[in-house]
Protein backbone atom coordinates (compact mmCIF):
# COMPACT_ATOMS: atom_id res chain seq x y z
CA UNK A 1 0.00 0.00 0.00
CA UNK A 2 1.51 3.31 -1.04
CA UNK A 3 -0.28 5.37 1.60
CA UNK A 4 2.21 6.50 4.25
CA UNK A 5 1.61 5.36 7.78
CA UNK A 6 1.24 8.95 8.93
CA UNK A 7 -2.16 9.01 7.23
CA UNK A 8 -3.48 6.51 9.76
CA UNK A 9 -0.84 7.27 12.32
CA UNK A 10 -3.08 9.02 14.83
CA UNK A 11 -3.88 6.70 17.76
CA UNK A 12 -2.71 3.72 15.70
CA UNK A 13 -6.23 2.40 15.06
CA UNK A 14 -7.31 2.24 11.41
CA UNK A 15 -10.52 4.04 10.49
CA UNK A 16 -13.63 2.40 9.14
CA UNK A 17 -12.81 3.14 5.53
CA UNK A 18 -9.33 1.69 5.94
CA UNK A 19 -10.79 -1.52 7.27
CA UNK A 20 -13.24 -1.77 4.41
CA UNK A 21 -10.36 -1.18 2.01
CA UNK A 22 -8.29 -3.90 3.63
CA UNK A 23 -11.29 -6.21 3.57
CA UNK A 24 -11.79 -5.55 -0.12
CA UNK A 25 -8.14 -6.16 -0.89
CA UNK A 26 -8.13 -9.39 1.04
CA UNK A 27 -11.31 -10.57 -0.65
CA UNK A 28 -9.87 -9.60 -4.01
CA UNK A 29 -6.73 -11.65 -3.38
CA UNK A 30 -8.73 -14.66 -2.20
CA UNK A 31 -11.07 -14.36 -5.16
CA UNK A 32 -8.19 -14.11 -7.62
CA UNK A 33 -6.52 -17.18 -6.15
CA UNK A 34 -9.68 -19.26 -6.01
CA UNK A 35 -10.68 -18.10 -9.48
CA UNK A 36 -7.29 -19.21 -10.76
CA UNK A 37 -7.62 -22.65 -9.15
CA UNK A 38 -11.26 -23.47 -9.82
CA UNK A 39 -11.58 -21.56 -13.08
CA UNK A 40 -8.38 -23.15 -14.34
CA UNK A 41 -9.55 -26.66 -13.56
CA UNK A 42 -12.99 -26.17 -15.06
CA UNK A 43 -11.55 -24.57 -18.20
CA UNK A 44 -9.09 -27.43 -18.59
CA UNK A 45 -11.91 -29.91 -18.15
CA UNK A 46 -13.93 -28.03 -20.74
CA UNK A 47 -11.09 -28.64 -23.17
CA UNK A 48 -9.63 -25.18 -23.58
CA UNK A 49 -5.91 -24.91 -24.32
CA UNK A 50 -3.44 -22.17 -25.09
CA UNK A 51 -4.70 -18.65 -25.70
CA UNK A 52 -8.33 -19.37 -24.96
CA UNK A 53 -7.40 -21.01 -21.70
CA UNK A 54 -5.42 -18.00 -20.54
CA UNK A 55 -8.14 -15.50 -21.42
CA UNK A 56 -10.90 -17.59 -19.84
CA UNK A 57 -8.95 -18.12 -16.64
CA UNK A 58 -8.10 -14.43 -16.49
CA UNK A 59 -11.75 -13.46 -16.81
CA UNK A 60 -12.76 -15.95 -14.14
CA UNK A 61 -10.06 -14.63 -11.83
CA UNK A 62 -11.24 -11.04 -12.13
CA UNK A 63 -14.88 -12.02 -11.72
CA UNK A 64 -14.12 -14.04 -8.61
CA UNK A 65 -11.94 -11.28 -7.23
CA UNK A 66 -14.63 -8.67 -7.74
CA UNK A 67 -17.36 -10.78 -6.17
CA UNK A 68 -15.29 -11.88 -3.21
CA UNK A 69 -13.91 -8.40 -2.69
CA UNK A 70 -17.35 -6.82 -2.66
CA UNK A 71 -18.73 -9.30 -0.20
CA UNK A 72 -15.70 -9.10 2.05
CA UNK A 73 -15.86 -5.30 2.01
CA UNK A 74 -19.54 -5.46 3.02
CA UNK A 75 -18.67 -8.00 5.70
CA UNK A 76 -16.06 -5.71 7.21
CA UNK A 77 -18.28 -2.67 6.73
CA UNK A 78 -21.26 -3.97 8.70
CA UNK A 79 -19.22 -4.62 11.82
CA UNK A 80 -17.20 -1.47 12.31
CA UNK B 1 -8.98 -5.63 12.95
CA UNK B 2 -6.77 -6.11 15.94
CA UNK B 3 -9.26 -4.76 18.48
CA UNK B 4 -12.05 -6.93 17.11
CA UNK B 5 -13.34 -9.11 19.91
CA UNK B 6 -15.12 -12.36 19.14
CA UNK B 7 -18.13 -13.48 21.06
CA UNK B 8 -17.70 -16.53 23.32
CA UNK B 9 -18.52 -19.71 21.60
CA UNK B 10 -22.21 -20.62 21.86
CA UNK B 11 -23.29 -17.07 21.08
CA UNK B 12 -20.89 -16.82 18.20
CA UNK B 13 -23.17 -19.04 16.11
CA UNK B 14 -26.02 -16.56 16.42
CA UNK B 15 -23.77 -13.63 15.68
CA UNK B 16 -22.25 -15.27 12.64
CA UNK B 17 -25.62 -16.32 11.34
CA UNK B 18 -26.99 -12.80 11.59
CA UNK B 19 -23.87 -11.18 10.21
CA UNK B 20 -23.82 -13.58 7.30
CA UNK B 21 -27.48 -12.91 6.59
CA UNK B 22 -27.04 -9.16 6.50
CA UNK B 23 -23.89 -9.43 4.41
CA UNK B 24 -25.66 -11.70 1.94
CA UNK B 25 -28.74 -9.49 1.85
CA UNK B 26 -26.74 -6.32 1.17
CA UNK B 27 -24.44 -7.92 -1.39
CA UNK B 28 -27.33 -9.79 -2.98
CA UNK B 29 -29.36 -6.62 -3.35
CA UNK B 30 -26.35 -4.94 -4.98
CA UNK B 31 -25.74 -7.73 -7.49
CA UNK B 32 -29.36 -8.57 -8.19
CA UNK B 33 -30.28 -4.91 -8.50
CA UNK B 34 -27.71 -4.56 -11.25
CA UNK B 35 -28.84 -7.80 -12.82
CA UNK B 36 -32.48 -6.73 -12.83
CA UNK B 37 -31.54 -3.35 -14.27
CA UNK B 38 -29.72 -4.96 -17.17
CA UNK B 39 -32.29 -7.66 -17.80
CA UNK B 40 -35.34 -5.49 -18.39
CA UNK B 41 -37.50 -4.09 -21.17
CA UNK B 42 -36.40 -0.71 -22.50
CA UNK B 43 -37.38 2.49 -20.75
CA UNK B 44 -35.87 3.98 -17.62
CA UNK B 45 -38.96 3.55 -15.48
CA UNK B 46 -39.29 -0.11 -16.46
CA UNK B 47 -35.62 -0.68 -15.75
CA UNK B 48 -36.03 0.73 -12.25
CA UNK B 49 -39.14 -1.37 -11.61
CA UNK B 50 -37.44 -4.52 -12.86
CA UNK B 51 -34.38 -3.81 -10.77
CA UNK B 52 -36.49 -3.37 -7.67
CA UNK B 53 -38.57 -6.48 -8.30
CA UNK B 54 -35.52 -8.68 -8.91
CA UNK B 55 -33.87 -7.28 -5.80
CA UNK B 56 -36.96 -7.90 -3.70
CA UNK B 57 -37.30 -11.46 -4.90
CA UNK B 58 -33.68 -12.55 -4.89
CA UNK B 59 -31.77 -10.70 -2.19
CA UNK B 60 -33.45 -12.49 0.76
CA UNK B 61 -32.63 -15.82 -0.89
CA UNK B 62 -28.97 -14.93 -1.10
CA UNK B 63 -29.07 -13.76 2.50
CA UNK B 64 -30.68 -17.02 3.57
CA UNK B 65 -28.05 -19.07 1.77
CA UNK B 66 -25.33 -17.06 3.42
CA UNK B 67 -26.97 -17.45 6.81
CA UNK B 68 -27.24 -21.22 6.43
CA UNK B 69 -23.59 -21.45 5.47
CA UNK B 70 -22.40 -19.12 8.21
CA UNK B 71 -24.49 -20.72 10.93
CA UNK B 72 -23.52 -24.28 10.09
CA UNK B 73 -19.89 -23.29 9.69
CA UNK B 74 -19.85 -21.54 13.03
CA UNK B 75 -21.60 -24.42 14.76
CA UNK B 76 -19.01 -26.90 13.48
CA UNK B 77 -16.24 -24.48 14.38
CA UNK B 78 -17.50 -24.22 17.95
CA UNK B 79 -17.86 -27.99 18.19
CA UNK B 80 -14.28 -28.39 17.08
CA UNK B 81 -13.10 -25.78 19.58
CA UNK B 82 -14.77 -27.76 22.35
CA UNK B 83 -13.44 -31.08 21.10
CA UNK B 84 -9.86 -30.08 20.38
CA UNK B 85 -9.56 -27.49 23.17
CA UNK B 86 -7.74 -25.06 20.90
CA UNK B 87 -8.41 -22.57 18.13
CA UNK B 88 -6.25 -22.61 15.03
CA UNK B 89 -6.67 -22.30 11.27
CA UNK B 90 -7.20 -26.05 10.92
CA UNK B 91 -10.46 -25.70 12.80
CA UNK B 92 -11.96 -23.40 10.24
CA UNK B 93 -10.52 -25.27 7.27
CA UNK B 94 -12.02 -28.52 8.53
CA UNK B 95 -15.32 -26.91 9.33
CA UNK B 96 -15.45 -25.30 5.90
CA UNK B 97 -14.95 -28.67 4.27
CA UNK B 98 -17.49 -30.31 6.56
CA UNK B 99 -20.03 -27.56 5.92
CA UNK B 100 -19.67 -27.97 2.18
CA UNK B 101 -20.07 -31.70 2.57
CA UNK B 102 -23.13 -31.49 4.82
CA UNK B 103 -24.93 -28.94 2.67
CA UNK B 104 -24.64 -31.10 -0.44
CA UNK B 105 -25.34 -34.38 1.28
CA UNK B 106 -28.51 -34.95 -0.73
CA UNK B 107 -26.72 -34.73 -4.06
CA UNK B 108 -24.67 -37.91 -3.88
CA UNK B 109 -21.11 -38.91 -3.12
CA UNK B 110 -19.45 -37.04 -5.95
CA UNK B 111 -21.11 -33.76 -5.04
CA UNK B 112 -20.22 -34.26 -1.39
CA UNK B 113 -16.54 -34.75 -2.17
CA UNK B 114 -16.50 -31.83 -4.62
CA UNK B 115 -18.17 -29.43 -2.22
CA UNK B 116 -15.92 -30.51 0.62
CA UNK B 117 -12.83 -29.88 -1.49
CA UNK B 118 -14.12 -26.48 -2.60
CA UNK B 119 -14.97 -25.46 0.96
CA UNK B 120 -11.66 -26.63 2.34
CA UNK B 121 -9.60 -24.94 -0.37
CA UNK B 122 -11.51 -21.67 -0.03
CA UNK B 123 -11.17 -21.59 3.72
CA UNK B 124 -7.48 -22.45 3.48
CA UNK B 125 -6.99 -19.57 1.03
CA UNK B 126 -8.86 -17.19 3.29
CA UNK B 127 -6.91 -18.29 6.34
CA UNK B 128 -3.63 -17.89 4.52
CA UNK B 129 -4.45 -14.45 3.18
CA UNK B 130 -5.84 -13.41 6.56
CA UNK B 131 -2.61 -14.30 8.32
CA UNK B 132 -0.60 -12.60 5.60
CA UNK B 133 -2.68 -9.43 5.70
CA UNK B 134 -2.63 -9.20 9.46
CA UNK B 135 1.11 -9.45 9.46
CA UNK B 136 1.27 -6.79 6.76
CA UNK B 137 -1.14 -4.35 8.41
CA UNK B 138 0.35 -4.87 11.85
CA UNK B 139 3.68 -3.93 10.37
CA UNK B 140 2.19 -0.83 8.78
CA UNK B 141 -0.07 0.47 11.49
CA UNK B 142 1.96 -0.12 14.59
CA UNK B 143 5.57 -1.25 14.78
CA UNK B 144 5.13 -2.32 18.40
CA UNK B 145 2.39 -4.74 17.39
CA UNK B 146 4.70 -6.40 14.96
CA UNK B 147 7.22 -7.17 17.66
CA UNK B 148 4.52 -8.56 19.88
CA UNK B 149 3.27 -10.77 17.12
CA UNK B 150 6.70 -12.21 16.47
CA UNK B 151 6.83 -13.41 20.03
CA UNK B 152 6.27 -17.17 19.76
CA UNK B 153 4.17 -17.30 22.91
CA UNK B 154 1.78 -14.68 21.58
CA UNK B 155 1.64 -15.76 17.98
CA UNK B 156 -0.42 -18.78 18.90
CA UNK B 157 -3.06 -16.49 20.32
CA UNK B 158 -2.98 -14.03 17.48
CA UNK B 159 -3.80 -16.43 14.72
CA UNK B 160 -7.17 -17.75 15.91
CA UNK B 161 -8.84 -14.37 16.03
CA UNK B 162 -7.57 -13.53 12.59
CA UNK B 163 -8.53 -16.92 11.30
CA UNK B 164 -11.99 -16.74 12.67
CA UNK B 165 -12.65 -13.32 11.16
CA UNK B 166 -11.56 -14.43 7.76
CA UNK B 167 -13.21 -17.75 8.11
CA UNK B 168 -16.48 -16.29 9.14
CA UNK B 169 -16.52 -13.85 6.27
CA UNK B 170 -15.34 -16.52 3.95
CA UNK B 171 -18.00 -18.91 4.96
CA UNK B 172 -20.56 -16.49 3.76
CA UNK B 173 -18.65 -15.76 0.64
CA UNK B 174 -18.72 -19.36 -0.26
CA UNK B 175 -22.43 -19.19 0.37
CA UNK B 176 -22.70 -16.98 -2.66
CA UNK B 177 -21.11 -19.62 -4.81
CA UNK B 178 -23.42 -22.16 -3.36
CA UNK B 179 -26.40 -20.09 -4.36
CA UNK B 180 -25.18 -19.80 -7.92
CA UNK B 181 -24.83 -23.52 -8.36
Amino acid sequence: MPVPSSAYGHQGAPSCFDRVKIGFMMGFCVGMASGAIFGGFSALRYGLRGRELVSTVGKTMFQGGGTFGTFMAIGTGIRC
Amino acid sequence: MEDYAREPCPWRIMEDCGGAFSMGAIGGSLFHGIKGFRNAPSGNYRRLISSFVTLKERAPIVGGNFAVWGGLFSAIDCTMVYMRKKEDPWNSITSGALTGAILSVRNGTGAIIGSAIIGGVLLALIEGFGIMFTRFTAEQFNPANRMMEEDPALSGQQYPTVGSIGAQDGSSIFGSQHSYQ
